[in-house]
């Protein structure tokens, strides 16, 4: 066997069995159908404004909230997969019985990764499923617009996993890993919310910190013009300042460098502490 | 190749913060050997395995596996070991053969090798069940099954009786005899003096990080000269014992006192002592075990050991 394919084994034979996993990935399918079904009732009795319920429109009535919440969920998983390696010495014992510290680490990765596609999978399929009962005439897959939603739901997917991969492997265990992420999440946003208030520059700044960043990536406005006009349109009416975004490529760069830094902080820790 | 020591430990050092675990630990572990590594809780025998697993990283000092000594060559050397550190570590929601699979995997060994191992520790009906589920004697044997997975040269063992009921104990002293019956060398860490004493031939007794001693059970036992003295006040034969230069230990026990001493000369220690005012009613040469000797080595820090003594 490759040194891939060991390292692939060992990580499915330790997550078949974990209920925990299976729970939340449930759980998240769950909440997906939930959200979507609404909006296939309402298309399958012919209703509603708005673009229509079929692909390639469908995208943006499957990838909102809560299925944004994704993104958490499987930071929450990846912390289950990983954090209790650490408790149960089973990270020492595998080290023990030959795999290097380094190879450990890779396997990790390896989980995240098909985690990771369980999560994007999970909303495509729904959409794809949605948009063949749907009633609606049915386009093509996606256009730009959807492509570039889809792509920025996996780089969120992405980056929160990438969080939960760096607390499973710096705090070592679930609960507390689980319950440092929840509260950074909401420092974040408190600091932010605060910060906005007195300091637009710093606010801008702000904005690229990971949560924001998350935000960003989850928000429709980010990537459909008409609904960026239609949310204006209703600040300007209220006297809110308007929405404004950076360009996709700053955004994409931005997460994709948190997601390298969070896998090699992990590394490096993983790396240097004892097991 | 017959004369690489399986293990060989220079300067190993760690410490972790303030505590000095394991202090400038240099030991060699001859091929065949049953090499017991003896010290009370706490003198750094689990950080010194860590240390050759790969686990801990030394703060200094080195060692070698098969001869290898860099990072690349310990892990090609720990295809040839099976080990166990302190608790069985198992992954408790999986069953005892899945957790042996992962094990399997990491070593590069096939499913019927797992069902082997799992019939010599007296497993093969319980495999299916859940890790949880079993009990402390199940766990540790599912650790020596884990360990004999890849049929290693090498089998270091971590207290590998700690827990267990004296049926239990028995039946991992069965299994590490015939490890060793089969020309495995075995390192063997352990509080528990009689363990050592029945298995290994070579040991080394560590305290407070550092090697105290070391060499065959019989060397240890018999280097040092003790003289069994009995008198009427013992306060003030240790007393007087204080300024003989000779002595290098005293020990009160229920037979008497018991002496240390850097030479062979029991008449010189009489002479002293009859000088001193002091007469003793039996002066005899003390015939010291191993239990003696460790816990003369080791004086001082342990409450654990004077319970095993008794
Ligand atoms: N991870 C650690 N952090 C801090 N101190 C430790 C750690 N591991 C062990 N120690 C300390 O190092 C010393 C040696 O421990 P250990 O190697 O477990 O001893 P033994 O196995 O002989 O009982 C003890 O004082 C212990 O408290
Ligand atoms: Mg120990």
């Amino acid at each position: 066997m490759s040194r891939f394919g060991k390292l692939l084994r060992i990580e499915v034979i330790k997550a078949r069995k974990r209920p925990a996993l299976w729970i939340t990935l449930g759980v998240f399918t769950f909440f997906t159908v939930v959200t979507v079904l609404p909006n296939l009732f309402r298309a399958m009795e012919g209703g509603g404004q708005g673009p229509p319920f079929a692909l390639p429109w469908i995208w943006r009535g499957v990838l909102q909230p809560p299925i944004n919440m994704g993104p958490l969920f499987l930071g929450a998983a990846m912390i289950l997969l990983f954090a209790p390696e650490f408790g149960w010495k089973t990270a020492r014992q595998n080290v023990i019985d030959g795999l290097a510290k380094e190879h450990f680490y890779v396997g990790k990765v390896i989980a995240f990764v098909l985690l990771l596609a369980a999560f994007f999978i999970v909303p495509i399929v729904t959409g794809v499923a949605a948009s063949i009962i749907s009633p609606a005439p049915t386009g093509t897959f996606a256009r730009a617009p959807e492509l570039n939603h889809i792509f920025g739901y996996g780089l969120a997917l992405a980056l929160w996993g990438t969080i939960g991969f760096l607390l499973a492997a710096v705090i070592r265990g679930s609960g507390a890993a689980m319950g440092i992420m929840l509260l950074y999440l909401l420092v974040e946003n408190m600091l932010t919310s605060v910060v906005s208030f007195w300091n637009a520059a710093l606010d801008t700044l702000l904005g690229f910190l990971p949560t924001q960043l998350f935000d960003t990536l989850t928000r429709l406005e980010f990537y459909y013009p008409d609904e960026l006009a239609r949310a204006n349109a209703m600040r300007a009416q209220n006297g809110m300042p308007l929405l404004e975004f950076p360009e996709h490529s700053v955004v994409v760069a931005f997460a994709l460098g948190y997601v390298a830094l969070f896998l090699g902080v992990a590394f490096v820790t993983m790396r240097k502490r004892d097991l | 190749m017959t004369d690489t020591p399986v293990v060989r430990t220079l300067d190993l050092t760690k410490r972790f913060r303030e505590v000095l675990a394991v202090d400038q630990v240099s030991i060699s572990v001859e091929r065949g050997q049953v090499f017991g590594f003896l010290g009370p809780n706490g003198s750094g025998k689990t950080t010194t395995i860590g240390m050759l697993m790969g686990i801990i990283t030394p703060t200094r000092g080195g060692f070698s596996l098969f001869g290898a000594s860099d990072a690349k060559g310990h892990l090609a050397a720990r295809a040839r070991v099976g080990a166990t550190l302190e608790t069985p570590n198992f992954y408790p929601y999986m069953s005892g053969r899945d957790n042996l699979k992962v094990a399997a995997t990491i070593k590069g060994v096939g499913n019927d090798r797992i069902n082997e191992c799992l019939e010599i520790v007296g497993l093969a009906g319980r495999g299916r069940h859940r890790f949880r589920t079993y009990s402390l004697g199940m766990k540790q044997r599912l650790a020596l099954a884990a360990t004999m997975l890849n049929d290693p040269e090498l089998v270091i063992l971590d207290e590998p009786a700690n827990g267990l009921d004296p049926q239990g104990m028995k039946e991992v002293r069965d299994i590490i005899r015939i490890l060793a019956d089969r020309g495995k060398t075995i390192f063997l860490s352990s509080h528990l003096l009689w363990e050592v004493e029945r298995m290994c031939t070579h040991v080394a007794i560590v305290r407070k990080g550092r090697v105290v001693k070391s060499g065959t059970v019989a060397e240890i036992v018999s280097e040092q000269v003790k003289a069994l003295v009995r008198v009427q006040d013992p306060g003030a034969l240790e007393a007087a014992l204080a300024d003989y230069p000779e002595a290098t230990g005293v020990q009160a026990t229920d037979e008497g006192t018991v002496v240390t001493l850097a030479s062979d000369d029991l008449g010189a220690l009489n002479r002293y002592l009859a000088g001193h005012g002091i007469y003793v009613s039996h002066l005899s040469r003390h015939q010291q075990t191993l239990e003696d000797a460790f816990i003369e080595l080791t004086k001082g820090d342990f409450g654990s050991m004077t319970e095993i003594a008794s």
